[in-house]
This record gives structure tokens, sequence and C-alpha cells, in this order.
């Protein structure tokens, strides 16, 4: 085997270590929506059939999604829900330093630079942050849309390939359409600069955006119909998406994507565009630009934004480094080549590996503690299976999935019910008459006030709880406590 | 010996766009449960006003002049009861076997013209035009066969372009002026010496405009200018009610349009040719983003363009022929796809089952004047009420005063001021229904609702599928 290749299945071996020991840190996960997606994946695993109508989110209400992933993970959930939850989007999370390197390889013929590029996207922190100890449908959607990217770069070899992802990219999440985007800014800014296209891309590139709108269309409509392009903010609150979609912070994004893929990323850009116009860095510069363009308007998420600018920035880098790493063989500095490749591994462990592994760190402490997960079991064992329990938005999925209670509000906004003034408003308000109002409103029969709510509404505690006559506590911790509306 | 028929002069091929028009027209408008009727408002204006055609509407506005279209309503009543909900198929057939011989005349090649009718027949436009009973049906097929009486050149035709060009008016003023926009091109762009029947047309067009107008102004003085917005403006809304896939009850459906590009792109080496076609679209384009009405004639260039798009896809030498396999399909799919969605959205459109539960029971009530929403107004009339106001403003009495007044009653919590109102409108109903509330309330006892449920005065008479009637009662003390 060639070395460059056991380099590289060498770094796959350190990204995965480090997702799997993080992981195995906790048996929960860190994010709210992951139990959304273990639900619906163990409903199919025992069922067959998807949630379509879901009785517990919001009280009950469809469900829009595709649940093409879900049926891809209860695959491996009839073995394992460890092997289906913690193992398997480790695994293809880390498979994405293959395809990086391999788009890499392609657009810098270098395969020493290649690797480093994969070591750069495996150690991402925003990728690590955003994808670690996650159930998240970008598990399996990362991985396949870059390697739609990479067949797209040799289409002659990969077409069968491309049209198979084709179909699946956009059924498994619409985050594909970031790739339609990309591709027709790809094909204008070829026309612009009068660089041939071959006649197989632009049928590939109509190809792609055809079948993606028609697919998003089908599996989105309702959607569509009712609240038209609105859709595409996913029918957030207006008053969570300032949280949602942060304003670009130059800071944020030089310590999430690390320094290295910036300037790197920024250089090959400007190489592989203006000075040689290399039609592969049009591509990725497509996607960059498409991708911030979409940051700015805030029309997709910041942080994912961010994920996939950082990824996009990474593989660029290829080659810039290329350009330095020949540069420096023709100087003097070559005589310290060693050295000086074991300086910028250095660099790349000191500004993105180490980040990273405090960036999982501080994801894996974000997830449930024990004293949640036992609060809402307990819920499970003492409350009517019909109760409603009142959570903050962002503990809903936790309400439904571990208490398997219904809840009042989650993060799963599409075609639900604008709930989150209510909630809002229940959590902050002083007036006892008005919490009642809304309680009833919304059916509630218990209220679950976390930690986690308390700091989100920078409260102690709403004050009508004092009210024994209207709220009975039925269960305290130091940091949760439930109470249930008698009243 | 007899030559041989290509696949376009077989004849069941010529029947094919027909068929395919009827199976999606009639699947439209039988799908929807007859418990719900039509889609809509303007159906139920149609029919209300059908059976009472008259100058003076004593519904509308607790009495108004009738400044309606009259043609649709005149139509409309001298048919029986039974053939109504099949006169838009018929129409629509006819429609499209008029543009059938427009293509001919205008000599669109034979491909183009199959798949310009299949294209157009599966149209969520013309679903909306001729699968609900709607005020646009009528006016466009009249506009249709305009065009294609003015292509032809027997002198019985261009008398009969006159006559109907006269009619249009009746039907939908501003209408008939962006038919002759588009006749103005066709003259123009394909040399047709036509001036002066042009010329007659436009002529009779503008004296029954002008007629109405005039007789309209006399009857109801000078229309208010509406002081208040009556529905959404800006980009987001109108792109929304453009495109079907949107929302659009008769926008075009995204395929269509991408399509459509696809076929002014490959067409466009042929521009001079298609001058008529490209000026035509543009314009149309233009006006849609002012008057969203626009967009059922746009649809029609639009459809001729998009089955140039699919031919130039389709004939187009692709290097992967599994591509091009599969984008075929997914061509076809996407125009479906739009059709059978947009015949969802018709079948789930408002009346909802409750209101037509509620507009049979006020029926069936003493007469009295109903409030409610003005968009409401039109199924209040539907069901013999007086309603307070409605969305037929232009020359509606006091419109603007009636929408403050409206606004008051809705928001306060006073009952003097509430008995004020009631009594300066008359009223003695009061219409809520779910979406009302959610649309005007946050909370669940404001305004009305508060006075409706503790003044006293009110009693609930309906409460069914979320749909409320209350009934006003000075004299007792009705404790609901």
């Amino acid at each position: 085997m060639k070395s460059e290749h056991k380099l590289l299945i060498l770094i796959f071996i350190l990204a995965l270590t480090l997702r799997i020991f993080f992981v195995f840190q906790t048996p929960n996960f860190s994010s709210d929506k992951s139990y959304y997606h273990i639900r619906h994946t163990e409903h199919i695993a025992h069922n067959f059939v998807p949630i379509i109508y879901d009785s517990l989110s919001y009280g009950g209400r469809t469900i829009v999604d595709s649940h093409v992933f879900h049926y891809f993970l209860a695959i491996f959930n009839l073995a394992s829900s460890t092997l289906a939850f913690k193992i398997v989007p480790a695994l293809l999370l880390s498979s994405l330093i293959f395809i990086i390197y391999g788009i890499a390889v392609r657009i810098s013929n270098n395969k020493k630079v290649a690797l480093v590029s994969a070591l750069m996207a495996g150690f991402l922190p925003i990728y690590i942050n955003q994808t670690i100890n996650q159930v998240s449908a970008y598990a399996l959607t990362l991985p396949l849309l870059f390697y739609a990217i990479y067949c797209f770069l040799d289409l002659k070899k990969n077409l069968n390939a491309f049209i198979v992802l084709s179909f699946i990219l956009p059924i498994l999440h619409p985050i594909s359409f970031i790739f339609s985007l990309a591709l027709i800014l790809y094909a204008v800014l070829l026309s612009l600069d009068n660089i041939a296209s071959e006649k197989l891309e632009k049928e590939a590139i109509i190809f792609y955006v055809f079948i993606t709108l028609l697919i998003n269309a089908i599996i989105y409509k309702k959607a569509l119909l009712a609240m038209g392009l609105t859709a595409v903010w996913q029918a957030i609150p207006k008053e969570l998406l300032a949280n949602y979609f942060k304003e670009v912070s130059v800071v944020e994004l030089i310590y999430t994507t690390g320094v290295i893929p910036l300037i790197a990323g920024g250089l090959g850009f400007v190489f592989g565009v203006f000075k040689e116009k290399n039609k592969n860095t049009y591509l990725l510069g497509s996607l960059s630009l498409v991708t911030l363009f979409l940051l700015t308007l805030k029309l997709i998420d910041f942080k994912i934004g961010v994920m996939f600018f950082g990824l996009v920035l990474c593989i660029i880098s290829a080659i810039s480094l290329e350009k330095l790493f020949n540069y420096m063989e023709m100087t003097k500095i070559s005589k310290y080549r060693k050295t000086l490749s074991y300086l910028f591994i250095l660099l790349i462990a000191l500004t993105l590996i180490i980040p990273s592994f405090y960036s999982a760190k501080g994801i894996i402490g974000q997830g449930p503690s024990q004293e949640k997960i036992n609060a809402l079991l307990w819920i499970k064992e003492n409350t009517p299976q019909i109760s409603v329990v009142l959570a903050d938005v962002g503990e809903g999925n936790l309400i439904s999935a571990i208490a398997e209670r219904k809840n009042v509000a989650d993060t799963s906004f599409l075609l639900a019910p604008n709930r989150y003034p209510d909630v809002s408003e229940i959590f902050t308000t002083q007036s006892l008459a008005k919490a009642i109002n809304l309680l009833h409103r919304n059916g509630v029969d218990y209220i679950y006030l976390s930690q986690e709510t308390k700091k989100s509404y920078n409260l102690n505690k709403p004050a009508y709880l004092e009210d024994t006559n209207c709220f009975k506590r039925i269960y305290e911790t130091e940091t949760d406590k439930i109470y249930e509306v008698v009243c | 010996m007899k030559p041989k028929l290509t696949k376009f002069t077989k004849w069941y091929v010529k029947a094919i766009p027909f068929l395919i028009c009827f199976a999606v027209l009639a699947t439209t408008m039988l799908i929807r449960a007859s418990s719900r009727l039509y889609a809509g408002k303007d159906a139920y204006f149609i029919l209300r006003f059908a059976n009472d055609l008259s100058l003076f509407d004593s519904l509308s506005y607790g009495g108004r002049f009738a400044a309606y279209n009259f043609g649709t309503p005149a139509i409309i009543s001298i048919l029986p009861q039974q053939t109504i909900k099949f006169l838009p198929i018929l129409i629509g057939l006819l429609t499209l076997l008029l543009v059938s011989k427009i293509l001919i005349t205008i000599k669109l090649p034979k491909d183009v013209q199959f798949l310009s009718l299949i294209a157009l027949s599966i149209s969520p436009p013309f679903i909306y035009l001729f699968g609900t009973l709607n005020t646009y049906f009528l006016p466009i097929f009249l506009i249709v066969l305009g065009f294609y009486l003015f292509t032809q050149d027997k002198k019985i035709y261009l008398a009969a372009f006159l006559f109907v060009s006269s009619i249009i008016p009746f039907f939908n003023i501003g209408f008939s002026y962006v038919f002759f926009v588009i006749l103005f091109f066709y003259m123009r762009f394909k040399k047709i010496e036509k001036k002066k029947i042009f010329l007659y047309g436009l002529l009779l067009t503008t004296f029954f405009a002008a007629t109405q107008a005039s007789y309209a102004l006399t009857k109801a003085g000078p229309p208010e200018s509406l002081s208040f917005i009556s529905r959404e403006e800006g980009l987001h809304f109108r792109i929304q009610t453009l495109i079907s896939d949107l929302g659009g009850v008769f926008g075009v459906g995204i395929f269509s349009i991408l399509l459509g590009a696809a076929g002014i792109f490959s067409e466009w080496k042929n521009k001079y040719k298609n001058r008529f076609a490209f000026f035509s679209t543009a314009t149309l384009i233009v006006i849609a983003a002012f008057r969203t009405e626009t967009v059922l004639f746009l649809n029609f260039f639009l459809s001729a363009l998009a089955a140039y798009g699919i031919i130039d896809l389709v004939k187009r030498e692709w290097e992967s022929a599994t591509m091009k396999q599969f984008m075929i399909l997914i061509l076809i799919c996407g125009l479906i796809f739009s059709a059978i969605s947009h015949i969802n959205q018709l079948n789930e459109a408002q009346p909802s089952d409750g209101v037509i539960s509620g507009l049979n029971f006020l029926k069936k009530q003493p007469a009295g004047v109903v409030f409610s929403h003005y968009s409401r107004g039109i199924w209040i009339n539907y069901a013999h009420k007086k309603n307070v106001m409605d969305e037929n403003f232009l020359f509606a009495p006091q419109q603007n005063e009636r929408y403050v007044d409206s606004e008051r009653l809705f928001r306060t919590r006073n009952e003097e001021e509430t008995r004020e109102l009631v009594k300066k409108y008359n009223i003695t109903y009061v219409w809520m229904d779910e979406r009302l509330k959610r649309e005007l309330w946050t909370e669940d006892e404001d305004g009305l609702i508060f006075i409706l449920k503790y003044s006293g005065k009110w009693a609930k008479i309906y409460d069914k599928k979320n749909v409320e009637i209350w009934k006003f009662s000075e004299n007792q003390q009705v404790f609901t």
C-alpha cells in the first residue's frame, strides 16, 4: 500500500478515534434534534412505517420529512441502537476524509497536499462542533454531497454514481439545494470567463437542478403551499430566528474554521480562479460563494453554513499549499523540508486539532445531564400517557422521545402552530391569570422547569408557581422541577 | 397508394390533448366533495348574482349599485342549475379547440402544437380557469375566440370578431385591453393588414367599457380609493401569487416556467421570426407584476414556449442517454406534479365543510344583516343575507368608513360602542370562524369575542365545525 494511503487511513482512524472517544463519554446525545431522529428511527425499526402524523409533537401534527435517513439508521438499529446512533454517524462523518482527499487530489494533482486537506477537514472545529455526538442527517448527507462533487469533477468515469446521488441527495436533506445553486453559479462563471464547459457537465447541471427541484417540491409541497417562499426559513419563530441566523461574525468565522484553511483556502481560490482558470476551483469557489451568499441573506443556519464554507476551504487549500510546497522545493528552504512539514503539522494541530478537541469536549458537556434524563423518565413512569408536558422549545423533542409524552412545542417548526410566544410568555409572565389562560389554551398538564430553561429565560422560577392551589410540585432535584397543573 | 400517416396525423393523436384536458378538468370539478360546492369565492358571487340579476344589489354592503361585470352571471342565469357545474369544462374544451386552431394558423410545427396543447391543459392556470366556477373563464374564452376570429380572413369571422370585442367588456374590462395589446403585437409582427378591423374592435370595446364605467359613475358616484390594504403587498407575496407551487391559486407551475425559459433559449436564434411571442410574453410578465390575473394570459404563451423547451431537450443530442431519459421523465413528472398538486389545492381550498354548513344554517334564518370580516362577505350574501362589507370594493358605498367601523367592532370591549355600531349597520348576526379568530385576535376573549360572550345581548345560535353564528337581541338578557 502506498504511503499516502497509509497516512490517509491513519488520519481517518485518528478522526474516528476522536469521535468515538467523545461519543462514548456520555450515553446521551448533544442536541435536542438528535432525539427527534432517534424516535423516528426507532419507530421505523419497530413498525417499518414512518411517523407521518406525530401525536406527541405539538400535541399532534403532520411531520414533513422524507424519513430516508431514518430508514437508513433503522437498518442498523435492528442490530443495536449504539451501532445506529453512536458508531454509524461517527463512521460516516469520518469517512468524509477520504472524499475530501479524493477531491483535493483531483484539483491539485498532489497527494501529499491532499493529505493535508483531508487532515484539516477531519479536524475542522466547526465540523466537529456541529456533528459530534449528534444524530443528524448531515452524517449521511455531507459525505454523499462531497462525493457528488467528486463525481462531478470526473463525470466520464463517475456518471452513474452522479446520477444515483442526484436522486438520493434531495430526498435525504434539503441542504442539497446548495449544490444546485453552486452548479448554476459555476455554469454562469465559466460562461462569463469564456471557459468552455463540457457538454456532459452542462447536461449534469441541468439534470441535477431539475431533479432537486422536483423532489423538494414533492416532499415540501404542503409547506410551500402553506407558506410560500418563507418555508425556506423553516417557519422558525422570528424570536428564535436571531439565534438561528446570526450576523456573520469575522472572529467567530476565524475561530471555527481555523486560520490555515481560511488563508490557504482564500489563496487557493485566487490562484485557481484568477491565475490558472482551473475549472475545478470554479466549482468549489461557486460552492463557497453560494454558501456565503446564503449566510449573508440568513437563508441557512449560521453554523451549518460556516461548516460548509470551512470544508470547501480545506479542499481549495490544496491548490495554494501545492504552490507553496513547490516553491519551497525551488528554494534553499527545501533542505529543511522535513522540519517544516513537522512544523506545519504542529501548526495544524495547534489551530485545528486542539480546538476541535476542546470543541468536542464542550459539545459533550452540552448534552442532557443524567439528572435531566432521570426527570424525563420519571415523567414517563408517573404521568398518564395522554398528558401534555410544557418545556422549553429546545427540550420538546426530549419530552417526546424520552418521557414519551405530548409536548407543547419543539424545534420541528415546519407546518407546526406557532406556540413559541405562548411558551415564552408562560415562562416569563408574573401573572397567574395569564399563565393559567395560556396553560389551558395549550392543554398543559405538567410543567417541566429545567436549569436550561431558567438560563434561557433568565429567571429563577415563575412566581405564579408558588400558588399551590394551581400548581403542585411533584418532582424536584437541584436542577429540575416538575409541576402539575391542578386548576 | 395511400401515404403513410405520420404519428401526428393519425386521428387519435389529435384527440389526446382533449382527452387529457377533459380528464383533468372533470377530476378537478368532481373531486371536490359535493358538500363543499365550489372552491373560492367567485362561484358563490356568480351563483348568487345570477339568481338576482339587477342593477341594485340589495345584499352587498346592505344595498348598493351593482357595479359588477354582468357577463358571467348573465350567462349562468339562463342555464339550468344542473349544467352550471359542467359549463367551465365545456368552455375549457372549446378554448383548447380554439387554441389548437390558432396554433395551426400561426404555423407552429405539429410537434410543438401537440405538446403546447398538452402543456396547456395540465397547467395550473388552465385547471383553475376551467376546473372551477370563476369570473375569468368566460372572458378568457371570448378573448381566445376573438383572437381566432381575427386570424381568419372571411368577412363573417371578422364581423363576429367585432361582436365578440364589443361584449368582452361586460365580462372584464381590463382583460379586453390586454387582449388588444396582444392583438396589436400579432398584427404588427406577423404583418397582418387588418388595421381597420383592429381599430373598429378597439373602438367598440372602448365604447362599451366607457358606457359601463360612466353609467356606474352616474349611479354610484366616483369610487373611493381604499385607505386600507385589502390584500398583502410586496415582492414576496406577488411571487407567491404568480407561482402555483408556492400557493398561487392561478399561478403557473415552476416547471412550466423553467421549460418556458428553456424554450426561450432554444428559440432565441429565431427571435426575429418569433417577435410576436417574445414581445407578448415580456409585456404580459410586466403587466402580471401589477395585475396578477394577467398570468392567465401568460400561461398560453408559456405553454407554447414550454413545448419548444421540451422538444429542444428531447431532440438535443445528449452525451448520456441515461440522463436524457431521466430528464424527460423528470419533466413529465414535474408538469404532472404541478397539475396534481394544484387540483389538490383547489380541492382543499375554502370554503370548508364547516363554512358551507354554517351558510346553509344561515340561509334558513330570518332576514338580517350579518357582520363579519369583509373576506366573508360574499359567502354571507350567498346565504341570502346582507353583509356590512365584502371584497367587491369598486363603487362600494362608504367602504373606508365601513372598514374603520368594522375594525372598531372587532377590537372594542366597550358595550356602548358595540351597541352604537350594531345599530348603525342594523346588525342582527355575527359570523365567526376559527380562521378568522386566529387572524384577528391573539387572545381567546379579546374584543368582539368578549362582547359576544359576556354582554348578555348575544346568543350563540350555531356552533359546529369551527363556525359560530351569534344573534343579537336588544331586549332580551341572553346568557350563553
